[in-house]
């Protein structure tokens, strides 16, 4: 791959004329799983779950040679009126098992078994599976919480 | 692929959760197109999808018929995933929760797919192959009345230093382009004369939505939500999985970038149709295509004698 196409080549381009520059599109995204999940237990009585994910306005993962750490942002809204309080303790505390993914630049095909096959039954459309590209999700960052603050507001 | 009066192929475009368009064309009533065709052949404007770069393994294409009829709606529902919870899933090792869990619905030790999963494949191959071949380009009825190109540089003067304010400069910033267009009258014709319709016809409001001037609205609307964007319609997230482009085609040029902004509004002056929209548009890159042709390919002129 040229260094045009490199992600952080931004606009970028050898050509002089700046004619045929090139603008990258694409479309990142994070994904946090505490203890394994996108989800905690909520409410006891009605066996609820809480999605933390869409509570999420900002993750960063830096890391180094020596250390690596991440942190998150959520807005939690007062009227979610789901059991973020657990006998007076905030539900996400320290020691929860933290995994961050995030999705790659680069497209990657082979995702699913070669000669798998599927045929759509409205338009008749037939694809090999194999063949379809998509951005598959890395993991970037694997630990434990460390510190929780929160603000009420 | 030709332009179309159908809502169909553009509405059913993913538009994200809070934005849903139904196919509203009544049974029966048609749209009619009061401007001359004539004219808009000449120099048509013309609004199309470029589908983001992905090789979605088509291996061949089914039924193809982007001029069915208005009222097939249906045909590109999302599939429904056999499990019932709505969050994103990815390969991981770790092992069930270490507290809880049990009997919270949906939090089980099973290993669990990807959102690389064979479920999201077969949704990314089918919105590809929706946007590469079944979403026609949008021919305006009525070209823009307005169209401005707006040029402009990066550049700094703001720096001082012993000797003066630094001039920084950075190049072409992208281009802009504005246009406000004209939405036609809202009038609907019947399909059939002698069969009672459904609809409403002639020139009044409530023929809206069977018109030819508010479906070719609705259709460059659809566009500008959907984004060009193969969405994530099984995770339900704003995650599309990636973007394309929108195209201007107009006065043998091509412009290809982003629709940034879209605006209409309703106007109690003209309840009958005839109200503006208008539309930003940031381009990427701008080709002039009557003039992209190789010189071995111009043959020389012959002599009048």
């Amino acid at each position: 791959m040229s260094v045009e196409n490199r992600p952080y080549a931004g606009n970028w381009s050898g050509d002089i004329k700046n004619k045929y520059r090139k603008v990258t599109s694409w479309t990142p995204d994070a994904i946090v799983k505490i203890n394994g999940d996108t989800a905690l237990p909520g409410c006891v009585e009605c066996k609820n779950r809480i999605d933390f994910q869409s509570f999420i306005t900002s993750v960063n993962v830096s890391g180094g040679v020596d250390s690596l750490s991440c942190d998150i942002s959520m807005s939690i809204p007062r009227h979610y009126g789901d059991s973020i309080f657990k006998e007076g303790t905030f539900i996400l505390n320290t020691g929860l098992e933290i995994h961050v993914y995030y999705r790659g630049f680069f497209t990657t095909s082979s995702l699913a078994p070669e000669g798998d096959t599927f045929t759509d039954e409205v338009t008749g459309d037939q694809f090999d599976l194999s063949e379809v590209e998509m951005r598959p999700y890395y993991p970037v960052f694997h630990g434990i919480v460390t510190s929780v603050s929160y603000e009420p507001k | 692929m030709k332009g179309t009066t159908a809502t169909a192929p553009y509405i059913s475009l993913p538009m994200g959760e809070e934005y849903i368009l139904f196919a509203e064309d009544n049974e029966g009533t048609i749209p009619v197109d009061l401007s001359k065709g004539e004219l808009r052949d000449y120099s048509p404007f013309i609004l199309s999808v470029e589908a983001p770069k992905l090789n979605y393994g088509l291996r061949s294409l089914g039924n193809n018929r982007p001029f069915g009829s208005p009222l097939e709606v249906s045909r590109f529902a999302p599939r429904e995933r056999n499990r019932g919870t709505i969050a994103p899933v990815i390969p991981t090792r770790s092992a069930a929760p270490i507290a809880g869990g049990d009997g919270a619905v949906g939090l089980n030790g099973e290993v669990q797919a990807g959102v690389t999963d064979r479920d999201n494949l077969i949704d990314v191959a089918q919105q590809m192959s929706h946007l590469d071949n079944r979403v026609p380009p949008i021919v305006f009825i009525i070209n823009p009345s307005s169209f401005t190109q707006e040029y402009s540089h990066i550049q700094a003067f703001q720096e001082m230093s012993r000797y003066g304010f630094i001039y920084q400069r950075w190049g072409e910033d992208l281009s802009k382009i504005s246009i406000t267009c004209k939405v036609g009258a809202f009038i609907a014709g019947r399909q059939n004369r002698n069969e009672e319709v459904k609809g409403v016809t002639g020139l009044q409001f409530a023929a809206k939505r069977d018109s030819a001037g508010w479906r070719n609205l609705m259709a460059i609307f659809s566009v500008y939500r959907n984004s060009v964007a193969i969405g994530d319609r099984l995770g339900r997230s704003r995650a599309n999985h990636a973007v394309g482009r929108q195209v201007i085609h107009y006065d043998g040029q091509k412009w290809v970038g982003r629709i940034d902004s879209f605006s209409f509004g309703y106007d109690e002056n003209q309840q009958n149709g005839g109200f503006e929209f208008s539309m930003d548009f940031t381009v990427y890159q701008h080709f002039y295509e009557d003039f992209d042709f190789k010189t071995e390919d111009l043959e020389a002129l012959i002599s009048p004698s």
